[in-house]
């Protein structure tokens, strides 16, 4: 079994946005759709009735996290969603019939209907670049290296992102041009580790949150 | 999220549909109405079918492909196409039968069957575990209830237009169906009033930085006093339900005359309800992590 997902270490995590704008250039996805957007969580207070300077806020990326049970390909009436054998979700757009039950049954709202061709789209994990051995262009692309790409089912110490220090953030199929989550991301506990909220559709993909409150 | 119109069309539709298939099946099996009233409702019925079936062509983007979506079994959209087939089916035996003479009691158990499976995969088709305000059964009863409303004041209404002897009768039943919505929507408010999101998100928009995506509040404050108190008190509750009632009451009894106006104003009246009820349950239906 495996399990591509996408790791994010909120920590590290500026709000740049450039994983949302490499994600539009990359994969063309329309104005007013968001394959991968960021929400700002927070300021919150530390604690009850805390104000400025006692408060925290985190920048939260947020796609498709390509689900263990995904709902929106269960509600799917054409099969056009469906689950792959690397673990992510995926739309032929041939099937769809733009009924948008999956925009519906997805929790996280990530899910678009294209208006030119008339069918939903989503973060496809870039199938195209994974396929041939690179990273998603999120990944590659994140200007404060907080991404990391790998299989859900080999542990998050498999996740790698992009070279800390090459001229290349990608070199598709080339292992050289990446570097593990143990040579970037500073330590974890198993509390830090968290996911979108689960309403039966088991979202894969990580955010590592550290000393912050996770607001759920 | 936004009134899916369409839907909200074919939802009607397959209720008021599904309800007066029970309602005329229900009057074969204890041997109500006549041969003519049910060659009538069956015909009223398959239109009320290909009225629904047209109205949810507006809401897909590519129509062309609607075969497709008999293709996955575990999709409330097949679902809801393998019953309105079943539905088609049972009111064309219907007809045949009817030809022959009486409905047969194996046919009416039959319409039944498909007017109950038909009623429920329309609920089920929206109960998202991602959408709270839809994950209920109170979702459920409602749809129920609004078949049985629409199904008893249609059959309440036909009846009086053809003068059958089963127009008393189907006065009665529309009292109950009423009643039965009245119930059915409050423990619709008094579930809607539990329910919880997980709503963390902000616009990223620094001119306005605190302002919250979408304002959860509490849901049931806006159902009875915030932007839905209209749909629901005027059109859920004065027009669907207390209306129809005034109606059916002041027409109870056998020898009710002039019946079918009060019956047509009713069903009309429940219809205005069933829509209003349902661009309420759109409204309410927030992801339960909201952001942009």
């Amino acid at each position: 079994m495996t399990q591509y997902a996408i790791l994010t270490d909120l920590n590290r995590c500026v709000g740049c946005l450039a994983c949302s704008v490499a994600c539009k250039s990359v994969n063309d996805v329309p104005i007013g759709n968001f394959w991968t957007k960021i929400l700002r969580v927070g300021p919150n207070p530390k604690f009850e009735g805390a104000d400025f300077p006692d408060i925290e806020m985190y920048f939260l990326p947020v796609g498709c996290q390509h689900c263990g049970k995904p709902e929106c390909v269960a509600v799917c009436p054409t099969r056009a969603s469906t689950k792959h054998a690397n673990g992510s979700v995926q739309i032929d757009k041939e099937k769809c019939i733009g009924c948008q039950f999956c925009v519906m049954a997805c929790p996280y709202g990530v899910r678009y209907l294209n208006e030119e061709e008339m069918v939903v789209e989503k973060c496809t994990l870039c199938n195209q670049i994974i396929e041939a051995g690179g990273l998603p262009q999120c990944v590659a692309q994140c200007g404060g290296r907080a991404r990391y790409f790998g299989d859900l089912e080999q542990g998050l110490e498999s996740f790698k992102g992009p070279e800390l220090y090459g001229d290349e953030y990608v070199t598709v199929g080339g292992e050289l041009s990446r570097a593990a989550t143990d040579g970037l991301v500073k330590q974890f506990s198993e509390g830090d580790i968290h996911k979108l909220p689960d309403v039966g559709n088991d979202p894969s993909f990580r955010y590592i949150l550290r000393k912050f409150k996770w607001q759920g | 999220m936004e009134t899916q119109w369409p839907l909200v069309i074919f939802t009607l539709c397959l209720c008021l549909a599904g309800g007066l298939l029970f309602m005329q099946s229900l009057m074969a099996l204890l041997g109500k109405g006549s041969a003519k009233f049910q060659k009538m409702a069956a015909i009223v019925n398959i239109a009320v079918i290909v009225i629904g079936g047209i109205a949810v062509f507006f809401h897909l983007q590519h129509w062309e492909r609607i075969f497709n979506g008999f293709g996955h079994i575990t999709s409330g959209i097949t679902h809801e196409l393998i019953m309105v087939v079943l539905a088609l089916a049972a009111l064309i035996i219907f007809l045949v039968l009817l030809k022959k003479g009486e409905l047969p009691k194996w046919a009416a158990i039959l319409g039944m069957v498909v007017a109950v499976v038909l009623v429920f995969v329309t609920a089920n088709s929206y109960n998202m575990a991602a959408r709270p305000a839809w994950n209920n059964f109170a979702w459920y009863l409602n749809i129920f209830a609004d078949a049985y409303l629409m199904g008893a004041f249609g059959a309440w209404a036909l009846a009086g237009i053809i003068d059958d002897e089963s127009c008393a009768w189907n006065g009665k039943q529309s009292i109950f169906a009423a009643i039965a919505k009245a119930v059915a929507v409050v423990i619709y408010a008094i579930n809607i009033a539990t329910v919880k999101f997980a709503s963390v998100g902000h616009y990223f928009d620094p001119t306005q930085p605190t302002k919250p995506v979408v304002e959860t509040g509490s849901y049931i404050s806006r159902m009875l006093s915030g932007d839905l108190a209209l749909a629901f008190w005027l059109g859920v509750v004065i027009i669907g339900i207390v209306v129809p009632l005034i109606l059916a009451w002041l027409k109870r009894g056998k020898d009710a005359k002039d019946a079918e106006y009060f019956a047509i104003a009713a069903v009309l009246c429940a219809i205005v309800g069933a829509i209003c009820f349902r661009t309420i349950f759109f409204a309410l239906g927030s992801s339960v992590f909201l952001f942009y």
